[in-house]
């Protein structure tokens, strides 16, 4: 069970002990998850700490997870095996919700029997109970899409969750209708819902945590029992602070993640059930049969992952992840610019006349993609409100060539993806498309081009295969056991960035490469630059690139007690280490000269020790400390032989 | 290596493939049914996974192959290594990996 540490211990006891004004309103609005008590007096805790998230006193996040596997790992465990998770995906657009029912995998529906229920948080000021936010789950309101997108709500959180307002997609979302104001200085951006016609700030991990709040008094209604595993899915391309951002969340909404699966992961979990029952009908018995190769490639409305897996008797392997944030957010924003070219000026000032104009052309621009998914040319047709109509025939050629840059994107990714996982379009037994994008006819014929397929895969939703995936391996991870043996499966994951450190000159050395089975452990031997170092900053990257400047800073921390030596002779040991739930420890110190023995104890960091977008720390500790504290590796000839 | 696959050391590759999908199912993290086993069923199946990266490359497994020929009558120091290795299967539990060694060098087993 993760601890909570009151960063501003003031805060949290106060709403506790003696309710503050707002208590009671805000009980009201998480009064409908209460109606399942659970036994331990846990769940006073966590309702108070939603108090104060939905309270909204909350400038900063008054908590931070000190959960840690060594403290907890026990309880964790046994929680698991009485608790089964279920599996949940949060998409940029559409989320949903799959639980295993005992003896196949079932999505829950909301009151208005949706599968998929649109992600978003609406902010609206009510005279009567305050300012309550709800989500797309809700049972109270279903809002329209127009009212979605009045500036009122906010939606998008994957893509914004985890950002700095430095980063290219947080600019990239200037264009919705809430505020997302970025001042290019590495911090958060300022993001923002209209209330009674005042900007109300918020921040990502707010909103996801409110809407899974409601996901999860959802499925305690209707599983009639307390919800506290999870099984989340995640993009492939999400790094460590989008992870923990996405945890926070959880954490924040009482739920507490058993395992962050990437997309195609979970689809190729799927795959493999598939296979196995497919393999079982066929032979009769468990035969480890032969191995199945798979291309997975999903595109929501966020992001574009490609896996590669094989499989063969349940044990699924990936073999490589790549992952971009690419999604029909993009293809949507080249529609609107091609519809409007001069689309940023007219929306510019933020005028409420104009926001909804910018609304109604949205969801236009939406239904035309839709149905160029089956048609050949589309007319828009779409008053504006604002003295403008938008008249016109989209034609399919048209669309392809506004969105070429997008189905490049996919089909670089693609290529990586088969580079990495060293296979060649011939190996490939299956294609499996899924994600809402994967419906455009250019990017399935683009995809199935690619691998030399006439057809794709059959037998798998496109919009249900990575949930259904989630609660298989939510089933699986819990310890359940299907007599049939429709959960003899489990699937191999694999770390989609490569994760190490800085060396002199500011070059990235990978310790534990891209696409390595997890868990993991590896160790490298680095050496000192100075002669007579004593102390080396160990200074953690996660990313592909070559130099530390283009990766994310995961944090940094001074190994001391280096035996006095002249320089490229001292041996500092670094090992990086990633357990079954994907946390990351690094494990560093000094050696004694010519031996393999530690010349003082070791320190194990968990990383990221620092917040995201800290990446001017790096520059700071250059500044400091220029060179001085600086490691290098050792060629590979001298790296001492590990003992096996 | 070829015993944490249990296969016997003529197997071909398909056979080593095998072997080490049955041992990744029974040392899978999602496996583990015991409370508190979780970083030792993690710890054989990053063994078990280095064994069959090692033994299904045959430039590797050929010079492993190598060395288990020589740990059994050549130099000391292979040979160390080879009764090192064997020590470590031997004791199982007790990980053999750098990390593991480190923090049971320092006391801080608890962590594993």
């Amino acid at each position: 069970m993760p601890l909570w540490v009151p960063v501003r211990s003031q805060v949290a006891p106060a709403a506790c002990l003696s309710p503050s004004p707002e208590a009671p309103r805000a009980l009201s609005l998480f009064s409908s998850s209460s109606v399942f008590p659970l036994p331990n007096s846990q769940c006073l805790v966590w309702r108070t700490d939603l108090l104060v998230i939905s309270s909204f006193r909350m400038a900063e996040q008054p908590y931070m997870v000190a959960s840690d596997s060594e403290t907890t790992g026990d309880d964790k465990s046994q929680s698991a095996f009485h608790d089964l998770a279920i599996g949940i995906e949060v998409g940029t657009s559409k989320c949903s919700i799959a639980v295993w029912n005992g003896a196949q995998v079932e999505l829950l529906r909301n009151t208005r029997k949706q599968k998929a229920m649109r992600s978003y948080v609406m902010f609206k000021d009510d005279t009567s109970t305050g300012e309550v936010p709800s989500g797309g789950a809700s049972n109270k309101t279903a809002y329209e899409e127009k009212e979605i997108l009045s500036g009122s709500a906010i939606f998008n959180m994957k893509r914004l969750i985890g950002r700095a307002d430095t980063d290219p997609i947080v600019h990239a979302s200037k264009n919705l209708p809430f505020v997302v104001q970025t001042l290019d200085i590495g911090v958060k951006p300022f993001i923002a819902a209209l209330v009674n016609n005042v900007w109300r700030s918020t921040t990502p991990e707010e909103v996801l945590a409110i809407f899974l709040v409601e996901l999860k008094t959802m499925a305690e209604v209707q599983l009639k029992r307390p919800i506290r595993n999870v099984v989340l899915t995640i993009p492939v391309s999400f790094n460590r602070f989008q992870q923990i951002r996405v945890e926070r969340a959880c954490t924040m909404a009482g739920l507490h993640v058993l395992r962050l699966m990437p997309e195609p992961t979970a689809v190729a979990l799927l795959y493999a059930q598939q296979q196995q029952q497919q393999q079982q009908s066929l032979h009769g018995s468990m035969g480890s049969g032969c191995e199945k190769v798979a291309l997975i490639f999903n595109m929501g409305a966020g992001y574009c992952d490609v896996a590669t897996t094989a499989t063969a008797g349940g044990v699924s392997q990936i073999k490589a992840m790549q992952g971009c944030t690419l999604g029909g957010e993009d293809i949507l924003k080249n529609v609107l610019y091609h519809l409007l070219p001069n689309f940023d000026s007219l929306y510019s000032n933020r005028d409420m006349n104009k926001i909804r104009s910018m609304g109604l052309l949205r969801i236009a621009a939406q239904d035309a993609i839709h149905r160029l998914s089956t048609q050949s040319s589309v007319q828009i047709n779409v008053d504006l409100g604002d003295g403008t109509k938008m008249q016109r025939v989209l034609h399919q050629s048209e669309f392809e060539e506004v969105n070429r840059n997008v189905f490049e994107i996919c089909e670089k990714l693609i290529k990586l993806c088969l580079a990495d996982s060293k296979l060649a379009a011939e190996d490939i037994n299956d294609v499996i498309l899924v994600g809402g994008c994967s419906r455009i006819p250019k990017i399935r014929s683009l995809v199935l081009g690619l691998c030399k397929k006439e057809k794709e895969y059959e037998g798998m939703d496109a919009l249900e295969a990575a949930v259904t995936g989630a609660a298989l391996e939510g089933a699986v991870a819990s310890g359940i056991t299907d007599p049939s043996g429709s959960l003899d499966m489990l699937t191999i994951q694999a770390t989609p960035l490569s994760l190490g450190i800085r060396v002199h000159g500011g070059g990235f050395v990978p310790i534990i490469q891209r696409n390595t089975a997890i868990p993991a452990r590896k160790s490298m031997i680095f050496t000192t630059t100075q002669d007579g170092q004593t102390e080396a900053l160990i200074v953690v990257y996660e990313g592909e690139g070559k130099m530390v400047e283009e990766n994310h800073l995961m944090g940094y921390f001074k190994v001391t007690a280096i035996p006095l030596a002249p320089k490229g002779t001292a041996e500092i040991s670094v090992c990086m280490d990633i357990d079954a739930a994907n946390t990351l420890r690094v494990f560093a110190g000094a050696m004694m000269l010519g031996t393999d023995r530690a010349n003082s104890p070791f320190f194990e960091v968990r990383m990221p020790t620092l917040d995201d977008a800290h990446g001017w720390c790096a520059q700071a500790l250059v500044k400091t400390h220029g060179s001085a504290l600086d490691l290098t590796t050792i060629p590979k000839e001298l790296q001492p032989q590990k003992v096996q | 290596m070829y015993e944490l696959l249990s296969v016997a050391e003529t197997a071909g590759p398909e056979e080593i493939k095998a072997a080490y999908r049955r041992q990744a199912r029974r040392w899978h993290p999602d496996a583990c049914r015991t409370a508190g086993d979780e970083g030792y069923f993690a710890e054989r199946f990053m063994r078990t996974r280095e064994a069959y990266e090692v033994l299904s490359d045959p430039g590797l497994r050929r010079e492993y192959d190598r060395s288990l020929l020589r740990s059994d009558g050549g130099e000391w120091e292979t040979q160390l290594e080879g009764l090192l290795w064997r020590r470590s299967t031997a004791v199982g539990r007790r990980g053999t990996s750098w990390g593991s060694r480190m923090r049971r060098a320092h006391g801080l087993e608890s962590c594993d």
